[in-house]
């Protein structure tokens, strides 16, 4: 279920014309979308998405009948302010908050927008953080 | 005795309720009343009649079940031989149920109109 669903977000996501020329993503650098960890020379800005949590919703004849999972997105903006990774977010919104993923295996019940974190300001690196969770159904085809 | 997981449980009306993920009988007997002068202050009683009804829930998987007609009905604990308890009943109810953040649900209610047998493993 993991790698299905990682998949299926990562094709949405890089599948966002607009959100890839704001992130500047190219198939070079990994279209600047990286499952959980980013890769070591990922510049600013790019984001980062993997899974947060996982519960199954059973019936008597399938015990996993659909995947009840929630999922992380972190963005990363080096930029002046906060209002980059603000932007940034808006596109993912726009590509994931209600929208329809391609689960190879499964059928798409929905995708959900359910928490945006502060922006984080790291003084060290001096890159600011975004973090975004979204809920995800899938049902087992 | 061991325990048993309800995990494997069905809901059979002549072929498997697909969706269902529990179901619960109410098996009962009336108990009228013979408290007399002669029983000194504590109530007695006999059986009457017994009678069985309940109700099963679970997700939407196709079309609802029909109301208001008769089935041969299965209430199975798990897929073993003899735990299960089987009867003539009646669906006397459908109860449809959707939120914005859940997923579409369907619970059932039915009454028995013969005898029940009763599990006996």
């Amino acid at each position: 279920m993991i790698n299905q669903v990682a998949t299926a977000l990562y094709n949405a996501l890089i599948g966002n014309a607009a959100l890839m020329t704001k992130l500047g993503g190219t198939v070079t650098n990994g279209y600047k979308c990286y499952n959980v960890l980013a890769r070591q020379d990922a510049s600013c800005p790019f984001l980062t998405f993997g899974l947060l949590t996982d519960v199954p919703i059973g019936v008597f004849s399938n015990l996993t009948a659909i995947d009840d999972s929630t999922w992380f997105i972190n963005i990363f903006s080096d930029s002046g302010s906060a209002k980059e990774a603000g932007e940034i977010f808006d596109l993912v919104d726009t590509v994931l908050n209600d929208g329809s993923l391609t689960v190879t295996g499964y059928t798409h019940l929905k995708c959900v927008r359910e928490y945006v974190s502060t922006p984080i300001w790291d003084d060290v690196t001096k890159v600011w953080q975004l973090s975004l969770r979204y809920r995800i159904w899938i049902d087992k085809d | 005795m061991a325990h048993v997981a309800g995990k494997a449980g069905e809901v059979d009306n002549g072929a498997t309720i697909s969706g269902i993920k529990s179901w619960t009988l109410d098996y009962t007997v009336d108990a009228l009343e013979t408290t007399d002068f002669a029983d000194a202050g504590v109530r007695s009683y006999i059986a009457g009649c017994s009678g069985w009804s309940g109700s099963f829930e679970g997700y939407k998987e196709g079309a609802p079940e029909a109301i208001g007609s008769e089935v041969a009905l299965t209430l199975k604990e798990t897929q073993t031989a003899n735990q299960c308890w089987v009867g003539q009943a009646l669906i006397t109810g459908i109860h449809p149920s959707t939120s914005f953040d859940g997923v579409v649900s369907y619970s059932y209610d039915f009454q028995g109109t013969a005898g029940l047998t009763v599990a006996t493993a």
